[in-house]
């Protein structure tokens, strides 16, 4: 069976790198961007099973790029989750339209489930 | 010759019967019928009258007297023994002062008529001190020749007693003339000269004695005020104007060069042709008022330009909250020159004048002082964040007078603490970020630790134990800048409390093996709360109970309700805290200074809890002992209807 592909996008270096070795530690492809300029061109061409999206990516910020996201027909099917340390995460997810979100810090048990249930 | 000689008494009564029965034989006028027809005629026409007359008679004054006048000598008087004795046996006291007033009308001299003389009379047994109107008239023959001397009297007693009482008023009127400092005058408006009363000539230092020339005193009159007084004298005596004078003007002794602010009021008095002949009234010194009421100018002034001075927004009010002052720099700020319902409602920002319209009302009732913090809105419509204070000032009894407060403009403060808390919102993010990696990397590193491999095990906990903290703390700053803001979103639900807190006890429980936490609770109640945030208040208060009794083992929670109102109690019996904590430990960043070294947290945690509850229109409260423990309590409402979300 062909790996699951999980699309990253956060601003942060490390915590790109951590969802890496979580990810492929736990038989996932991650392909992961620190930024989200060109946002609906790039899901489209990788076209992930899922993508955790940080709020605080530049240039336009996860918001706008989760929105862009759920109104192009292209990508609105794919799973998007919120991923950011922002305390309001949940209402913030809830009005993008996006399907979950994951808080950070993060335990990688709820990670995993989380990632999973969206399978 | 006569066919009845004694005609003449008829009618005349009692004293009439008595001189018909008196033997006169022996008297110098002798018997009855030899009395000449002038004595008869004059005793006829005495008797029946009803005024009280006497009639002294012939060289020995005999006394003869009507009905009218018995009444006079009193119940054990010399009546009857006085008819027809000689004027000296009849008024033996008084005669020396009687007899040279009959001797002079027997003289020939003319009537005479006085007045309100005192002569004692025997009456009712004893001397009495009566006063008497006497007219004493002669009695002359057909012949002209004066035989005798009628008087006519009347006792003037209760007269005299009027007359006495008005001296008494007089001395009355002079002594509250004199308590009152007052200066007299009475001016002629003929000669334009005036007397006064001894004050009046000391303050204007004019001779103790005699007439003044008006010109004399107006000299006295300082020189702005002259002319002003001069034209109202001479106003008050036109009599169209009705004679009325009143006026304040300054006076400097010439001698002492002392100044006087009087006070002048008189009353002019006209004749039937209109014309002024008297006119009197009284000067009164109002230097020590004007002084007093310059003070009180003054220390207004000084409340006014202090106000003014100060960038506050100064108010005061009645005690029923009616405003009487504000500030020229609430005008300047709002435009309005008023403090009251309508103006209140354009000024105070909509989202928080129900706050502080309620606080107001609260302090008003109660009689405590008044602080909040409110947006205003300024002239060109932006609004600014106040605090206002308000205190209330008593009288004597304790008794609020007046309201006084004032708005201090906190609004760079306020930025600044937004600013502030948007950088603990950023910090606290950023935070965050290198927190997730550290825990994700930590979280990897235990999964690959041997088991077999327990110091490393251990190690790895220990490290992941502290950023569990740091994550607390890092929520808890965020916590309290969204407070700041007004961020905090609550989400209300119904739900059972007690499962609640079954399990924040239970969580407790598990960090500490040195206490034991009971709890005592009913087997359910309903309320409606957010449920995360009501959790966050008990394990807050129960961290702090297991925190702050380090050498105790009992932690005991209680929770009991009523039909509207939930109550939670944590109880320690650890250290405790003095009782000029109690009020300041639900502030922010607050810790009890002995605590600081040996306790770590940032003493946000109760703030929180307070904000919590705050926000579920509940109360949060401590009672506490320092070595004897703390107990938190909240109140909360079972149901938050018009809290909606």
């Amino acid at each position: 069976m062909k790996e699951k592909k999980i699309l990253v996008y956060d601003d942060d270096l490390e915590i790109l790198l951590l969802c890496k070795v979580i990810l492929e530690k736990n038989g996932y492809t991650a392909i992961t961007k620190n930024r989200a300029d060109d946002v609906v061109q790039e899901v489209i061409e990788v076209s992930p099973d899922i993508i955790l999206m940080d709020l605080w990516i530049p240039e336009i910020g996860g918001e706008k790029a989760a929105q862009l996201l759920k109104t192009t027909e292209s990508t609105k099917h794919i799973p998007l989750l919120l991923f950011s340390a922002n305390a309001d995460i949940d209402i913030i997810a809830e009005n993008v339209g996006a399907s979950s979100y994951i808080a950070k810090p993060f335990s990688i048990k709820d990670f995993l489930e989380k990632i999973q249930s969206f399978l | 010759m006569q066919k009845n000689p004694f005609a003449f008494l008829e009618g005349g009564g009692e004293v009439a019967a008595l001189i018909k029965a008196k033997d006169w034989s022996s008297t110098s006028i002798g018997k009855i019928e030899d009395w000449p027809i002038t004595l008869r005629t004059i005793i006829g026409t005495m008797l029946p009258s009803k005024y009280p007359m006497f009639l002294y008679w012939g060289e020995e004054y005999l006394c003869f007297y009507n009905d009218a006048f018995v009444p006079s000598f009193g119940a054990h008087g010399k009546h009857p023994s006085a008819l027809g004795e000689e004027g000296s046996n009849c008024w033996p006291h008084i005669w020396v002062e009687i007899k040279p007033l009959i001797d002079h009308i027997l003289a020939g001299g003319s009537s005479t008529l006085f007045g309100g003389t005192n002569i004692p009379i025997f009456k009712s047994g004893k001397l009495e001190e009566v006063y008497w109107t006497f007219s004493h008239s002669p009695v002359r023959n057909g012949d002209g020749i004066i035989e005798g001397v009628l008087v006519l009297c009347s006792e003037t007693v209760n007269e005299k007693l009027t007359e006495q009482s008005l001296i008494e008023s007089i001395n009355e009127l002079e002594f509250a003339v004199e308590s009152a400092e007052m200066a007299t005058f009475d001016y002629d408006p003929v000669t334009n000269e005036f007397v006064g009363n001894a004050r009046l000539r000391d303050w204007f230092g004019v001779p103790k004695t005699g007439k003044v020339k008006i010109d004399t005193a107006l000299e006295v009159i300082i020189d702005e005020d002259r002319e002003r007084v001069k034209t109202a004298i001479q106003n008050s005596f036109v009599f169209e104007n009705g004679g009325k004078y009143e006026i304040e003007y300054t006076i400097r002794n010439k001698e002492t060069g002392q100044e006087r602010i009087v006070l002048a009021k008189g009353q002019t008095s006209f004749d039937e042709n209109q014309t002024a002949y008297r006119f009197n009234g009284i000067i009164i010194d109002l230097s020590k008022q004007h002084l007093a009421n310059r003070k009180i100018r003054e220390s207004e002034e000084s409340f006014r330009v202090l106000t003014e001075a100060l960038p506050h927004l100064v108010w005061v009010t009645d005690a029923r909250g009616e405003q009487l002052y504000v500030s020229k720099s609430w005008t300047d700020y709002t435009g309005f020159e008023q403090i009251d319902v309508n103006s209140w409602a354009l000024i105070a920002h909509p989202q928080d004048i129900q706050d502080i319209n309620e606080k107001w009302q609260e302090s008003l009732k109660k009689g405590l002082s008044y602080k909040t913090e409110v947006r205003l809105k300024d002239k060109t419509g932006n609004y600014k964040w106040f605090k206002v204070d308000g205190v209330p000032l008593k009288n004597d009894e304790g008794k609020i007078v007046r309201w006084i407060g004032a708005f201090s403009d906190i609004h760079d403060q306020r930025l600044r603490e937004a600013q502030k808390d948007e950088f603990i919102a950023i910090a606290s993010h950023e935070m965050k970020t290198p927190l997730t990696t550290a825990k994700g990397y930590l979280e990897l590193l235990l999964m690959t630790i041997m088991p077999e491999n327990l110091a490393a095990l251990l190690y790895a906990d220990k490290a992941n134990q502290a950023l569990s903290r740091l994550q607390n703390f890092i929520a808890e700053l965020l916590d309290v800048s969204k407070i700041n803001n007004g961020k905090i979103n609550y989400n209300f639900e119904k739900f059972d409390v007690i499962p609640l807190v079954q399990e924040a006890v239970h969580n407790a429980q598990v960090t500490t093996k040195q206490h034991i936490i009971s709890i005592e609770s009913p087997v359910e109640i309903v309320i409606e709360a957010d449920k995360l945030r009501l959790m966050q208040v008990i394990v807050n208060l129960l961290s702090n109970a297991v925190k702050y009794s380090p050498n105790t083992a009992s932690i005991k929670v209680s929770i009991s309700n009523n039909a509207d109102t939930v109550e939670l109690c944590v109880a320690d019996e650890g250290i405790g805290m003095g009782k000029e904590h109690l009020e300041n430990v639900f502030s922010r960043y607050y810790r009890v200074k002995e605590h600081a070294v040996h306790f770590q947290g940032l003493g946000v945690g109760l703030y929180i809890s307070h904000e919590i509850i705050q926000r579920h229109k509940g109360k949060i409260w401590v009672e506490s002992e320092i070595n004897k423990g703390s107990k938190f309590y909240f109140k909360l409402p079972i149901t938050q209807s018009s809290h909606k979300q």
